[in-house]
């Protein structure tokens, strides 16, 4: 079984990852200056210190390969060994265009932090192969493994939400879409209340703007971004978002850099 | 004269340990209201199980003692029944989070003594009147941005400027806490149930709890 579950997280790994870097190929031909920035450190990188870089690709592959093995997860170890490892070598050695596919990995080595959150590879630990079809569908939309790295506006909106008191923390939610309009940058921040907490409001930064509201913090951010004209591009919380939110995260073309709430059996869980 | 912060942080600085937990639970009592209105609007949480939180800490400023178990035991049943402001929308609920919050802050004053944490429940007492306002009185009743004029306006509210006023009361009255017998206690937390922003007294609220 657990074999067949390395497998699966491969696969699914896989696909999405592809369907990803087609996504941002078409983009970066296109000349899309947002996918052109998330890639930006990555190249950067790669053109200052190619071995350096690679050992972090393959460093941030094997080390889940590692922790699955020390953990006795022997079947998840080799799955992912099939399917991870040696594709990753093999693209490499052959200069196969997949190579760019397991560049985004450096990202967990701490050198692309922007460019694994964008690569579109946000899926928890799946538990088993059944969910695999599903999310394969939504891949293309979905982020980084958010565990590996965290994307800085994640780190921006769990700043922001600290400043709350202990037990409010768990219970309401800020969010941050940070978005575009006439070439500048806007950082909308909302609650789960109507208004942002005094001390959050007090710790806003020039750049972001409160949005004031019903509804949940990142529905409320992007319907604010929708009535002044920004166009939304990326979208973080403080918790993981709801499928409702995720949904209208993707209709306004503006992807997540934090986890999703995830379905199973009808039943959500976080 | 009203207080400012700072110089309420001032005057709880100079209150012994018991006096600043007072304090806080006297804050709590005002609150208390907006979570039964929440209860009734939202058909959800357990009024009695913040009104078994208070007693407890009105026991502790009475002389009892109050284990570091008791307190971390009753933060958790208190946060347990908090409502989650994504799936209660009611201005109720967001109330009502405040209250849990600042019962469990003051819960916390007994364990680390400290007048910030004592001062973080006056804080939460004046984010609640911040957040009614923001609810009832906001012209704009979908997505919009902040306008500083209206956050101006809520800052010099009369109800904003009444809480800044019952906090001052309650600090005199917190000077005075271990003098005082069990009835007169008792008669201060009924009086400070009746005041702040008062759902069910004002006729906001039909009133359908059972008294307590």
């Amino acid at each position: 079984m657990g074999l067949i579950i390395g497998f699966g997280e491969g696969v699914y790994d896989t696909i999405a990852g592809l369907v990803t870097l087609v996504v941002d190929v078409v983009k970066l031909i296109a000349g899309d200056a947002a996918t052109r920035r998330t890639y930006g450190a990555l190249l950067e990188e790669l053109a200052r210190d190619p071995l350096g870089t690679l050992a972090g690709i393959f460093e941030a592959i094997i080390a889940p390969i590692k922790t699955d093995w020390q953990a006795g997860r022997y079947g998840e170890a080799i799955g992912r060994t099939v399917f991870e490892l040696l594709p990753a070598i093999l693209a490499i050695v052959t200069g196969g265009g997949s190579a760019a596919g397991y560049a985004a990995k450096a990202g967990s080595a701490g050198k692309t932090v922007d460019a694994l959150a964008d690569a579109g590879r946000i899926a928890s630990h799946v538990d088993d192969i059944g969910r695999i079809a599903g999310r394969v569908d939504d891949a293309g939309r979905m982020t980084g493994r958010v565990n590996d790295v965290v994307d800085p506006l994640k780190q921006r909106v769990d700043d922001l939400h600290r400043l709350l008191d202990p037990y409010a923390q768990n219970h309401r939610t800020t969010a941050i879409v940070r978005g575009e309009k006439n070439g500048q940058q806007i950082d909308i921040v909302a609650s789960s209340n109507q208004r942002l907490d005094p001390r959050q409001r007090a710790a806003l930064r020039p750049g972001e703007i409160e949005a004031s509201g019903p509804g949940h913090a990142e529905a409320k951010a992007l319907e604010y971004a929708q009535r002044h004209g920004i166009t939304p591009q990326k979208v973080a919380a403080s918790r993981p978002i709801c499928p409702a939110c995720t949904q209208r995260i993707a209709e306004s073309g503006a992807h997540p850099v934090s986890p999703l709430r995830r379905i199973r059996s009808g039943i959500t869980e976080e | 004269m009203m207080m400012e912060s700072n110089q309420l942080r001032t005057h709880l600085d100079a209150l012994p340990p018991r006096s600043r937990t007072a304090f806080a639970a006297l804050c709590c009592e005002r609150l208390l209201p907006t979570y039964q209105a929440f209860q009734v609007v939202e058909r959800a949480g357990s009024t009695s199980v913040l009104i078994d939180a208070l007693d407890a800490i009105w026991a502790y400023i009475g002389g009892a003692t109050l284990s570091s178990e008791a307190i971390a035991q009753l933060q958790a049943t208190c946060e347990h029944v908090a409502p989650d402001t994504e799936e209660h929308t009611s201005l109720y609920a967001e109330l009502a989070l405040i209250t849990v919050s600042a019962i469990c802050l003051t819960l916390q004053t007994i364990l680390d003594q400290q007048s910030a944490t004592a001062a973080e429940v006056a804080e939460r007492a004046l984010a609640a009147v911040d957040a009614y306002l923001n609810r009832v009185a906001d012209p704009q009743l979908t997505v919009h941005a902040v306008n500083p004029a209206f956050d101006a306006w809520i800052a010099s509210a009369p109800l904003f400027a009444s809480e800044r006023q019952f906090q001052q009361e309650n600090i005199a009255a917190a000077r005075t806490i271990t003098m005082l017998q069990d009835h007169d206690i008792a008669r201060l937390r009924a009086i400070e149930r009746t005041r702040g922003i008062q759902p069910f007294i004002r006729g906001l609220v039909k009133n359908e709890m059972p008294e307590r």
